[in-house]
């Protein structure tokens, strides 16, 4: 009976058993549902930031009157001596993480074409997966070098999140490179590259969001 | 074609691999487990870091707790085994399906998504136990003005805890068990888009309700529900498992409104256009969709929250640049929307109610549609009536009493359209009948009071006193849980295969629909006396009010018991229920009860919306199946030729 079920079942259409196309069109949707909701929150943290630094309350974020060429951090109320001003000074970490971050989508873009011309994807998807691990370790490099704390106000609170929010994306966009890099190496896109667009648009997403996120850390102090 | 089912498929004793050994009994044991490990790394590390404490040990224990159970349950196997790159089988997907599993199913990582939508029936039953439970404490304390039946700080964890329960037991009381139940078989649909994700989401949700409860042992949660800052900030350690809590709980929302979504983007079957989907089809799509914008923001909050608290960070901390109304303003971009992402699916499981038993189409199908839409548009753009007494942007205040009171339009119409869907209807007065009557009462009272709350100077007065918290009482309760509560009666007999007893339903009924009344219609006489809510103990003056409500709430909440009883009893010993006891059009109810494990025998033609009571003999069928919709399809192509 269990062979009649089976071929009775497999000749059905559709059914938990979907074609690549019809997968790859559940998947693509979905996707696109989820960087939507990832956007949004990435909008709000945005909003977060320009909502504190607008209302500088208790000139936690800058001291009122500071100015580049005059910090004026000495006897603010900022209860550790620390303003926006003084502290934005090393941004290259910042900028590091970000172009690598970008890097690691065009990476698997660039393993996508090649998939889609019939070529083995499993080197460029390879190096975008050891990008992403560079990445992750530059995000905790910047941590470790910031010139302030967790406490240091307002302004330190934003940016720390805004490298928190990066390295959580980070994660996920190691295990999906990772995943089409083992997956590729097996053979497995030989005749489809659906998964390998699916991760090229969720790297893609991130390094833009990390571009995003350093470019408002950097120019918004 | 083989009639043989798919569910007595034999499968090899090694089909389902590392599921095999997994239920709910590993996920507790690897959650406990690698909580306690948490707990001991934690203690010894981060809690001697000046910056950090005993918030951040508590939040990397209940991350722990959280993290540990769903490797326990097998959430996270397809995860890893796909960057392996190792694809599941035939067999591994059957057991998945619970295959061979009998009731054990219910306790493991079961794809099904009837098992899912069984599953989530029983967690709401469980949740509005807990808050039901609170509640009865709440009005204890308040039969009297001076009682010390709790603490004043035990009241406050109290009210909070009953809040949040009912607000995560609401969400999902439709979209959880009815959405993944119902939905999928609506729309001729073999299963979810990821079967999965839709047990993902079931069982993340499971492990956020312990970190809920154990806030009462970590000195509860004396912020409100809605936590606002700096109170939250300066709570103690409950305050992150209430975090974890919704934290988790919105990575089980995000993941099940994107299911759904994309299950009825892409699986409807042959001819089920989307002007032929049941309402509510359409009510689970708009209220999955606002979800999605909800829930970043909920996310954001928290998270931020737990940052405040565990890291030292400043977002709502004033005195070093943060704000409350940063607070305020994310919390409530989340909080409105998500009052109508409880409201529209319950609805829609109403209107399909009002339509079968009153033996007419629905009234207006598209007005409906538009109406639950511009609802759901015009809830993202109202968050700031929150806020009218806080003293944030006055200027604002105008354009948000606007935006507000344009939101009863659309609440407008769908409410016309349920009575339109009676009028003259050959009504056919079965148990979910009479709550979808009791809904149409209680929406009307609920929906009028909104209209006084969104106005700046009543606001005013009622923002901070009971009138608000019978105001929406009547929403949530009266009208969102009652509209679920007809659904639930509705679809019984397909969910469990066996009638609900009416006799005992309808006892259940009048007790829940008096209760009721009396709780909450004293509360507003409360409001307008001007007493304070959230509250242990209050002036004299208001008792007369304070004892009826109570009495009131001890009657409704008989109520609700007496109608656990038939349920469960139902359940258990109930009358076989045919296919379609109710004679109803729509898909459904033209499958076997029970649900077969890929729903039809037969795949179905859709050739007419679910609607076709009375009119025309031909626009009557909703669907053909088989060799019908085979001949019907040929039939059609000729046409065309």
């Amino acid at each position: 009976m269990t062979n009649t079920v089976h071929a009775a079942h497999d000749a059905h259409e559709g059914g938990h058993h979907d074609t690549p196309e019809q997968r790859d069109r559940k998947e693509l949707s979905a996707l696109i549902l989820f960087i939507a909701g990832d956007a949004l929150f990435v909008v709000l943290e945005i909003l977060a930031w320009f909502y504190l630094r607008a209302l500088n309350p208790n000139d936690g974020w800058r001291f009122s009157t500071a100015t580049p060429s005059s910090p004026a951090v000495s006897g603010s109320n900022n209860p550790h001596d620390i303003t926006a001003i003084v502290a934005q000074a090393p941004k290259s970490w910042a900028i590091a993480v970000a172009l690598v971050t970008l890097a690691i989508g065009l990476l698997v873009w660039a393993g996508e074409s090649r998939a889609r011309s019939g070529k083995s994807p499993s080197g460029f998807l390879a190096l975008g997966a050891a990008a992403s691990v560079v990445a992750i370790f530059v995000q905790i490099l910047q941590f470790q070098n910031l010139p302030f704390q967790t406490t240091d106000g307002a302004y330190a609170s934003c940016v720390e999140f805004f490298m928190g929010s990066n390295l959580a994306h980070l994660l996920i966009v190691f295990l999906v490179t990772l995943g089409v890099a083992i997956r590729a190496n097996k053979g497995l896109y030989a005749t489809n590259w659906y998964q390998i667009r699916l991760a090229r648009i969720w790297s893609v997403w991130v390094g833009i969001s990390a571009v995003l996120l350093t470019a408002v850390s950097i120019l918004f102090v | 074609m083989s009639t043989a089912l798919l569910e007595d498929t034999k499968l090899s004793s090694i089909a389902g691999r590392l599921y095999r050994r997994q239920n709910a009994l590993t996920g507790l044991v690897f959650g406990i487990g690698l909580a306690v490990i948490g707990w001991f790394i934690s203690l010894n590390t981060v809690q001697s870091n000046e910056n950090f404490g005993t918030d951040m040990t508590v939040a990397v224990t209940m991350a722990c707790w959280v993290i540990g159970f769903n490797i326990g349950i097998g959430t996270f196997n397809a995860v890893f085994a796909w960057v392996l790159g190792h694809d599941q089988s035939r067999e591994d997907e059957l057991y998945g399906a619970g295959v061979g599993q009998g009731r054990s199913r219910y306790f493991k990582y079961c794809t099904d998504h009837k098992v899912v939508g069984t599953q989530y029936l029983i967690l709401v039953f469980v949740l509005f136990f807990i808050g039901g439970a609170l509640a009865m404490m709440i009005r204890t304390q308040l039969l009297t003005p001076n009682s010390s039946f709790l603490s004043p700080q035990t009241y406050n964890a109290v009210v909070s805890i009953h809040g949040m329960c009912m607000i995560i037991a609401t969400i999902i009381m439709v979209s959880g068990p009815f959405a993944n139940f119902i939905m999928p078989i609506m729309i001729g649909a073999k299963d979810m888009a990821f079967p999965r994700l839709n047990a993902m989401s079931f069982w993340v949700v499971v492990s956020a309700v312990p970190p809920l409860i154990a806030t009462f042992f970590v000195g509860g949660v004396n912020a409100g529900w809605t936590t606002y800052a700096p109170l939250s900030v300066q709570d103690g350690p409950a305050m992150i498992c209430f975090a974890i809590t919704i934290i988790t709980f919105v990575v089980s929302v995000t993941v099940a409104g994107i299911n759904t979504l994309v299950t009825v983007l892409t699986m409807r079957a042959k001819g089920m256009t989307f002007s032929r989907m049941p309402i509510f089809v359409w009510a689970s799509v708009i209220g999955g969709g606002l979800g999605l914008y909800a829930m970043p923001a909920f996310l954001l909050a928290m998270t931020l929250m737990v940052a405040d608290k565990a890291t030292g960070t400043s977002f709502f901390v004033a005195d070093q640049g943060g704000s409350g109304w940063l607070w305020e303003n994310v919390f409530w971009i989340m909080g409105h929307p998500e009052v109508y992402v409880i409201l529209i699916p319950p609805v829609g499981a109403l209107m399909e109610v009002l339509s079968t038993f009153s033996r007419k189409p629905v009234f207006a199908y598209k007005m409906i549609i538009g109406g639950m839409t511009g609802v759901a548009g015009l809830s993202i753009m109202v968050w700031a009536h929150h806020m009218f007494t806080t003293g944030w942007a006055p200027d604002l205040a105008g354009p948000f009493m606007l935006t507000t009171e344009l939101i009863s339009i659309p609440t407008g119409i769908i409410f016309l359209c349920a009575i339109g869907t009676l009028w003259r209807g050959s009504n056919w007065v079965r148990l979910p009948m009479y709550f979808g009557f009791l809904f149409i009462w209680n929406f009307i009272v609920g929906g009028v009071t909104g209209i006084y709350l969104s106005d700046v100077p009543a606001d005013n007065y009622f923002h901070g006193n009971m009138f608000v918290t019978a105001h929406f009482h009547y929403t949530l309760l009266g009208g969102a849980m009652i509209a679920g509560t007809a659904g639930l009666c509705y679809w019984f007999p397909k969910v469990t295969g066996r009638m609900l007893d009416e006799r005992i339903g309808r006892w259940a009924f009048w007790l829940i629909a008096i209760g009721f009344q009396v709780t909450y219609l004293a509360q507003f006489y409360e409001g307008f006396k001007g007493m304070p809510r959230r509250v242990a103990n209050y002036d004299p003056v208001f008792q007369p009010e304070n004892l009826t409500s109570s009495i009131g709430a001890y009657v409704l909440m008989a109520g609700w018991v007496v109608l656990l009883y038939a349920l469960v009893s139902s359940w258990r010993n109930g009358p076989v229920a045919p296919a379609n006891p109710w004679s109803a059009k729509s898909l459904e109810w033209h499958t076997q009860t029970p649900v077969p494990l890929e729903n039809f025998l037969e795949d179905p033609l859709v050739i007419n919306d679910p609607y076709g009571y009375g009119g025309v003999a031909s626009e009557q069928i909703h669907a053909v199946f088989g060799a019908n919709a085979a001949a019907h399809h040929s039939a059609n192509e000729g046409d065309h030729a």
